[in-house]
Order: C-alpha cells, then sequence, then structure tokens
C-alpha cells in the first residue's frame, strides 16, 4: 500500500492512492518528518504481530481455570 | 553640502514614489466593457472558475481529479470549445485535478502555471495531457497582462520564487471589464499577501474578491482586505469539509466589513455577470 502526500490541511494529511483519489488521514499517523510530496508505504509486519499472537495466547491460556 | 545631498535623496525619493503612485491611478483602462459571466463551479472542496466574455472563454483551475467531467460538460453547456487561457494557480489536487481533462477535450491557446512541481500522479497527468497537445507552459510574471476579448487580467502573483508552503506559490490575477473588477487568489496566503501589499497595494482594490484557500485562516488578513476592499466576496468550499473551510475568523471578518458572502458549499454554482458597469448575481 502506497499512497503520495498532496498537502496537509490543518491535522490532517491529504494523500492521492494509486488510483488517483485523495483521502483525508490524521497527520498524527504519518511520520513527524513526513512532508507534502513524500511516497509513503504501509505494510503489514508479520513478525511482530505473530510474536505478539504468540504472546496473548500462552497468557490467555494460562488464565483458564484447570477443572 | 552634506545637507543639500540629503535633501535631494528626500526630493529624489519622494519623485520615485509619487512617480509609482501616479502611475497605478492613470494606468490606462483599455478594457472596453460589455458583457463578461464568471462562473465559480461548486466543484466541492476545490477551485474551479470559468469566465467567458462573448466568444472568449478562460478557465482558472478545474477542481479534483474526479471533478474533470464535470467542468469538461460544464463548459461544453456554455457553448465554448476553445479556451484562450487555462490557469492552474498551483499544483494541490484540489486545483489542478481536473485539468488534464480539460486540456484533452478543448482547443488550449495558453496554459499558465507557476514553476512549482508536485509529486503527484495527478500533476503528472497534467503535464502529460500539455505535452499531448503539443503546448508549453508559461509562467506567470507579475505585471503582464493578457486580453480576454476586450476584459483584462494582470498577474499579481507570485511575487517570489521560493515558499515554504506550495499555496504561495498560487497564481493571482485581477481581471477588469469596464469598470468591473475581480481578484482570484487561489490558495495565496497571508506571506503572498503581504507581498502584493508592498508591490502592488493601488492595484489590488476590486469589486469581487475570491477569497484565498477557501476561506482559511491561512489567508485573508484584514489588511489585504482593506486594500481590496470589495463589495462581493466568494468562497468555494465543500460542504461539510473535514478541514472547517471557510473558517469563522474569516466570515466575521467580512462580515465586520460588511462584505456580501457567495459560498458554494450553500449556493452551489455562483454566476456573477459584470456587463462593464454593473455586477449582478
Amino acid at each position: 500500500m502506497r499512497f503520495t502526500i498532496d498537502r496537509f490541511e490543518g491535522e490532517y494529511a491529504l494523500v492521492e492512492l494509486g488510483s488517483g483519489h485523495i483521502l483525508d488521514i490524521p497527520k498524527a499517523i504519518l511520520p513527524p518528518e513526513a512532508k507534502e510530496g513524500d511516497i509513503v508505504s504501509l505494510r503489514i509486519e508479520e513478525e511482530e504481530t505473530e510474536e505478539r499472537r504468540r504472546r496473548i495466547q500462552r497468557k490467555f491460556d494460562s488464565l483458564f481455570s484447570k477443572d | 553640502m552634506k545637507r543639500n545631498k540629503k535633501l535631494y535623496t528626500i526630493v529624489v525619493i519622494a519623485f520615485v514614489l509619487l512617480s509609482m503612485v501616479y502611475q497605478h491611478i492613470t494606468e490606462p483602462d483599455t478594457s472596453d466593457g460589455g458583457f463578461l459571466e464568471v462562473h465559480f463551479l461548486d466543484v466541492g472542496q476545490a477551485d474551479s472558475i470559468f469566465i467567458k466574455k462573448g466568444s472568449e472563454a478562460m478557465l482558472i483551475d478545474a477542481g479534483n481529479n474526479k471533478d474533470g467531467k464535470f467542468v469538461v460538460d460544464y463548459i461544453r453547456k456554455q457553448g465554448i470549445e476553445n479556451l484562450k487561457y487555462v490557469i492552474g494557480t498551483h499544483p494541490h489536487a484540489d486545483h489542478i485535478g481536473g485539468l488534464d481533462d480539460v486540456i484533452d477535450n478543448f482547443q488550449v491557446e495558453k496554459v499558465i502555471m507557476p514553476n512549482k512541481m508536485a509529486n503527484t500522479r495527478t500533476f503528472e497527468e497534467v503535464l502529460d495531457s500539455i505535452a499531448d497537445k503539443g503546448l508549453k507552459i508559461t509562467r506567470p510574471r507579475v505585471g503582464d497582462k493578457y486580453d480576454l476579448n476586450g476584459a483584462q487580467f494582470t498577474i499579481l502573483a507570485p511575487n517570489g520564487e521560493n515558499y515554504s508552503s506550495t499555496n504561495d506559490y498560487s497564481i493571482v490575477v485581477k481581471l477588469v471589464n469596464g469598470s468591473n473588477s475581480f481578484i482570484f487568489t487561489g490558495d495565496a496566503e497571508a506571506l503572498s499577501e503581504r507581498e502584493m501589499l508592498e508591490n502592488n497595494r493601488w492595484a489590488l482594490k476590486a469589486d469581487v474578491l475570491k477569497v484565498g484557500h477557501h476561506g482559511s485562516v491561512t489567508s485573508t488578513i484584514p489588511e489585504f482586505l482593506e486594500a481590496v476592499n470589495p463589495r462581493l466576496a466568494v468562497i468555494s468550499s465543500g460542504e461539510g469539509n473535514t478541514y472547517g473551510h471557510p473558517h469563522k475568523e474569516i466570515i466575521e471578518l467580512l462580515e465586520e466589513n460588511k462584505i456580501e458572502i457567495l459560498r458554494t458549499d450553500i449556493l452551489g454554482t455562483i454566476v456573477i455577470m459584470a456587463d462593464g458597469e454593473n455586477i449582478a448575481y
């Protein structure tokens, strides 16, 4: 997932999707150094996602009563 | 001797200043009047202004990418196949978005855009359309004048080369038809307004002001509004937009100055007729 920053308006960034459509996203979810014209990519952190899932699953499993 | 020199300097400066003012006041009005139409198209949170005088027409901005077809159809309905001038005020998508469709669909004589690029596909598509038609881009130079069937517009901004805000690259023009006048500001912000005040204060007076940057507080400083001193203010913005345009501070400033406000988010497309003497909408 990639988009280009077209401009900023107040607390929002207006980003251009591949389709050419423009979308408002909160400035807060972009890296603070992001500026007009930057191409930003979003990716899924698969390893980190799996690690966390395992950790929470362990905690969850350990909390069931054993009767 | 020293004192004389000082006096001489003062006299020279005074003469230069006076002649500058005089030049502005007596600038010959070559506009012949006649019927001029200015259409502020309802393109939501974006700008597009279509101007027609007799058989000649021009366009300032073309809304967002998705508005291209609407703008093209609108111009066709006005019986126009030729655009003498197409101005892209600055390269943000809400101003140049539909320009590629306009350039593809009409005979365009001159494309005027500031020396500022954007990194979007939207901007690239405009460049591709310009190239496909074998056109070149004309840079705006402050003071340059262009004729539209006897009406005349003058470039007032940008006055500089390097701005931190893309909005300040906005091409600002003053259009004169007989004794009627309009200022179209794009998204020019306070910095550009101050430069216009410095360089062309006496040329800013106009009957109608297209309020800068959709009525955002980034623009329309009181001193600029005072110099333009319009009767009518037009704001191009989208109903319920995310950014709160037009901002209430700007609405209050216009109301305090007893300026009538016309908003595309309330009225939809706004058409102003100027016959060279009177203005009606």
